[in-house]
């Protein structure tokens, strides 16, 4: 898989509205690969033409070292702010 | 010829059963957008939600992309509560029976409390649904909605509204309905070649003509209004 940045990204308002269909926990936006991770689920959702592709089917599986603890994802989130 | 369903328009009697201006409306099984397209104008705040990707890109391609979400119907990817209105229009049918009870459960999830999810289904009568039985017989997938919805009301569901009508679909003539079964499910095609001649009889068959002169052919439809319990 390429990460051209090229793709168009996600629409903040639709991103507010989506949680991981699996889990229904809370999505962070990998704005470099242009997916949306799952952490709970290990899965990365695909954008496609600036459409969620939130499909088990579809989602990449997160290697180990991808996932991030919870304890430090509060603290990123305030980084991207 | 309608038997004793009055002859109304899906627009019209969406619109009657679902308030949509400002309103955050879902819609269930977009498909290629023509919906959506629809609620927009009324002013709703709607997005789409398709399992087919190809389909929704045609939808994106003219509602935008911010209003098209790739996901099935029993695993929603909403937050609880997002939504003033779900809509499965013509596509219930189209979930296997094992998961329509959680698509079900689902849409009930990411409505609001005085949310509505309204079911529009077409009834497996009719010369619309007589042309295109060769192609697809959708007599048992439909029974097995109705079973579906049925079996909702008193599961966290109250049917508050019930309601046949028969709407006319015009068809200039058989070639195009024929792309028009071909677009809405891809893995037709092939069986499609096979009966075209079968579609031709039984179309010139079941052809009407409307008020205003076109060739339309008949579609009994059934809606169901549920309200969260």
């Amino acid at each position: 898989m390429t990460e051209t940045g090229n793709e168009p990204p996600i629409d903040p308002r639709l991103l507010e509205l989506l949680v991981c269909p699996l889990t229904k926990g809370p999505l962070r936006y990998d704005r470099l690969r242009n997916e949306l991770v799952s952490d709970q689920a290990g899965l990365a959702y695909p954008i496609r033409d600036g459409i969620p592709v939130m499909l088990v089917d579809e989602a990449r599986r997160l290697r180990e070292d991808e996932a991030i603890p919870p304890e430090l994802r509060a603290e990123r989130d305030e980084d991207d702010r | 010829m309608t038997g004793d369903r009055p002859l109304r328009r899906n627009s019209e009697v969406l619109a009657e059963l679902v308030p949509l201006e400002g309103a955050r409306v879902l819609d269930l099984g977009c498909g290629a957008g023509d919906l959506l397209r629809w609620l927009l104008r009324r002013k709703a705040d709607a997005f789409g939600l398709d399992p087919q990707l190809p389909l929704l890109l045609r939808a994106a391609g003219t509602v935008g992309p911010e209003r098209c979400i790739a996901g099935r119907a029993e695993a929603l990817p909403f937050a609880d509560g997002s939504f003033d209105a779900a809509i499965f229009f013509n596509s219930l049918h189209h979930l296997p029976e094992t998961v329509m009870p959680a698509a079900l459960a689902e849409a009930r999830r990411v409505l609001r409390r005085d949310g509505r999810l309204l079911v529009v289904e077409p009834i497996a009568a009719g010369g619309y649904f007589e042309v295109m039985r060769p192609v697809e017989d959708e007599t048992v997938v439909r029974a097995a909605a109705r079973r579906a919805v049925r079996a909702a009301a008193g599961r966290g569901w109250r049917l508050e509204v019930e309601r046949e009508y028969t709407t006319l679909v015009p068809v200039a003539g058989p070639a195009e309905l024929i792309s028009r079964l071909a677009a809405a499910d891809p893995g037709r095609e092939a069986r499609l070649g096979e009966v075209r001649s079968r579609i031709e009889r039984l179309y010139a068959r079941h052809r009407l003509r409307d008020a205003r002169g076109r060739t339309v052919l008949e579609q009994p439809m059934r809606v169901d209004l549920l309200r969260p319990d």
